[in-house]
């Protein structure tokens, strides 16, 4: 193998698929990247037992090849090379790749690359139904929904982001049993095959963030294929592959969690009520993050926003809103209130709530098919 | 590039690699497995050969193993120890830990990297803390689709829930021709040794080959021998200065059960059962003590062996144990 390549490009590719290095494996060679001539081109893979993630970048091939090396060496060595061309040779019997650029050299010792899992790629799947999604409209999908999935690994289907595509809808859930994160969206295109999967959330957050990092044209797409043993789902983006396990469970229906109707329904301007809503964490964040709302309506309605702190102190802050229904007091967690109203971008959100009981419902206004519902459970204020 | 096909060889448990393979081509194998059995007799191994078995592209029916072909990719990968989806997972220090059986959990939910499964293999479940045994049960009674589980466990009680909830083996140590055979073929060992090893192994492939391997603990063996003839023909003084000795050293157990197969070896002998002796390469040794002992005195030296060994499993004080052992050691006149 005989590869030469800008140190630019190397460098944001490593950075690409660095992403998704094993940490801690028991399988070394996952520690590893992959770098393996593909046409005119020099891939890059590397993968966990979660993501893989294949990244093609610009090189000049006079001899084909392929290795892996690890990556956190070959990731900062090439880091500190200069914006010059780095030229790869790599020794095959002793599995270790000669670099050059400017005036550094380094021989870098790696593992046969046919030990290297196989990350199906795009164009191996050739073939199979694919659905085109825009890359921005999912990256919002993942922002508003990802974080409401459950970080505990004890209940692991709950790590996972439920995603189904179905005729002209795509919808995505995600729960950590004490909010519920409901988001869909029409498809440009219906997609020729109904599919409902579990994604680990970390495997979507990690997409969001390559979406951002590629800065894609408005016409480019993300082409989305689930492989033919039903077991992987791939993300195509123009020269990056992002592979993602399934999570092979029954997601729990939540349908049933989300409220159908309303005792009182206030209309609130995001931004205040997110800042008057900070304000309350500072003081709620030292217990156990309790903001209690009191929803005053009236011609001049408004909910008022109490947080106690035990040694510190306490604070108060009040937020005009149109209220529909009886007034009420209820309590929530503050910090599950800021990821909601983070994520809304819309001016103004619709909130409901039933009783001091049972969960609140949060909706951007005016989203119109890009439904957002989001639902948290109020918490226990027995010191009113 | 075509070489040798790379599988997982197994010896003996003829009737447990039937049962397996049978499962493999059926493609009915169960959600779990738990390899049972004495130590070292090569339940890690079988459980390996399994995995490969499963994960084979192309299974096919054989004589021997599992039905693995041994050479497509999967076998590969699986015969190096670096298939993706298959995991084997080894007590921490003296204990599995349920940190250990969270990551599993975590992982068996994923759908498999490359194949049809995903493949765990538990060593030595009887050490898993009944913490971590616990946070298994759900998995292990209902692993997702693609997993599967393998236990082995050694003869240390394993809780109830976690047997009912897997196909059990009951593995056996093996036979002597099959053991000296294996250790010929798949080790290259002389005949001789590979019988004399076989032997003394008890039944235990691993512990032979673990042998075969260090010269050292050829050495140390013959030292320990040695120094027990030598002990035959000492005075009483002599033997407790011995038995300080051994045991401040921590390899009493070893030397107690090399003296155990020893002193049968003599009793053998001394009933004219030649044929059965262990230690075959010291045989001139085992007569001359032989003729200069008393069979009654030989047996009761045994039950003082066999009765010190569990002494110092159950935390006597090692020292005074070894010398009260010691004095009883019949002495060749």
């Amino acid at each position: 193998m005989r590869v030469s390549v800008l140190q630019e490009n190397l460098a944001k590719g490593l950075a690409i698929v660095g992403r998704a290095v094993a940490t801690r494996s028991t399988l070394p060679v996952l520690g590893n990247i992959l770098l393996e001539t593909d046409q005119s081109q020099l891939k890059l893979a590397a993968m966990n037992m979660e993501i893989g993630i294949n990244c093609w970048i610009g090189a000049m091939i006079e001899e084909e090849g392929a290795t892996t090396v690890p990556a956190r060496l070959l990731g900062e060595f090439v880091n500190s090379l200069p914006k010059e061309r780095i030229d790869m040779t790599l020794e095959v019997r002793t599995q270790t790749m000669h670099l050059s650029c400017a005036r550094y050299e380094a021989n870098i010792k790696g593992i046969d690359a046919s030990e290297f899992p196989i990350i199906p790629t795009h164009r191996r799947q050739a073939g199979l139904p694919t659905i085109a999604v825009s890359p921005d409209k999912l990256r919002r999908m993942i922002e508003q929904v990802a974080f409401a999935a459950a970080t505990d690994e004890s209940r692991p289907t709950l790590t996972g982001v439920y995603t189904r595509f179905d005729g002209d809808r795509l919808t995505m859930a995600a729960t950590d049993g004490f909010r519920l994160a409901l988001r869909s969206t029409l498809l440009d295109e219906p997609a020729p095959v109904a599919l409902g999967v579990i994604i680990p959330a970390r495997a979507l957050s990690e997409l969001g963030r390559i979406i951002a990092a590629l800065d894609l044209d408005e016409e480019q797409e993300v082409e989305v294929t689930v492989t033919e043993a039903r077991n992987q789902i791939m993300f195509h983006l123009p020269g990056v592959d992002l592979v993602s396990q399934l999570i092979e469970a029954s997601f729990p229906d939540y349908t049933k969690i989300v409220p159908t109707s309303y005792n009182t329904r206030m209309v609130v301007n995001t931004a205040e009520f997110l800042k008057a809503m900070r304000v309350a964490y500072l003081f709620a964040r030292d217990g156990a993050n309790i903001v209690r709302l009191n929803i005053l309506p009236g011609d001049a309605g408004r909910i008022l926003l109490t947080a106690t702190s035990a040694e510190m102190g306490d604070n108060e802050a009040d937020v005009d809103a149109q209220i529909e229904g009886e007034g009420l007091q209820v309590a929530f967690n503050a910090k599950f209130m800021i990821d909601v109203l983070n994520v809304i971008d819309t001016p103004e959100v619709i909130f409901e709530v039933v009783s001091a009981a049972r969960p609140g419902l949060f909706r951007p206004v005016g989203a119109g098919a890009e439904e957002y519902t989001h639902v948290i459970m109020p918490m226990n204020d027995n010191r009113r | 590039m075509i070489s040798q096909p790379a599988l997982i060889p197994v010896f003996g448990h003829a009737w447990a690699q039937r049962l397996l393979q049978s499962a493999v081509l059926s493609g009915r194998a169960s959600h779990a497995y738990l390899f049972a059995g004495p130590d070292q007799i090569g339940k890690t191994t079988l459980a390996r050969a399994f995995a490969q078995a499963l994960t084979c592209h192309s299974p096919r029916p054989a004589e021997n193993g599992l039905g693995a072909c041994g050479q497509c990719r999967s076998c590969r990968l699986a015969a190096s120890g670096s298939h993706p989806d298959h995991r084997l997972i080894e007590p921490e220090g003296d204990q599995l830990k349920i940190e250990q059986m969270r990551d599993l959990i975590r992982e068996a939910t994923l759908s498999p990297i490359e194949g049809r499964y995903k493949i765990f293999i538990i060593r030595r479940f009887d050490f898993a803390n009944i913490h971590a045994a616990n946070a298994l049960l759900k998995t292990l009674e209902e692993p997702s689709d693609s997993t599967r589980i393998l236990l082995t466990s050694g003869q240390g009680a394993l809780l109830p829930t976690i047997t009912s909830r897997c196909q059990v083996l009951n593995l056996r140590t093996l036979p002597l021709p099959t053991l000296a055979a294996a250790l010929h073929t798949g080790w290259q060992a002389p005949p001789e040794q590979a019988e004399l090893l076989a032997r003394l192994s008890g039944g235990r492939l691993g512990w032979a080959v673990q042998m075969l391997a260090q010269p050292a603990n050829w050495q140390a063996r013959h030292d320990r021998l040695h120094a027990l003839l030598e002990l035959t023909r000492q005075r009483p003084v002599e033997r407790l200065t011995f038995a300080a000795g051994l045991a401040k050293s921590n390899n009493s157990e070893e030397t107690l059960h090399d003296w155990l197969l020893w002193w049968r070896d003599v009793l053998l002998v001394q009933h004219a059962c030649d044929h059965l002796i262990v230690n075959l390469d010291q045989r001139q040794q085992l007569h001359t003590l032989a003729a200069a002992t008393l069979p009654g005195e030989v047996r009761r030296f045994i039950e003082a062996l066999i009765a010190a060994s569990q002494h110092l499993r159950q935390n006597v004080n090692t020292q005074l144990a070894l010398e009260a052992l010691l004095l009883k050691m019949p002495a060749a006149t």
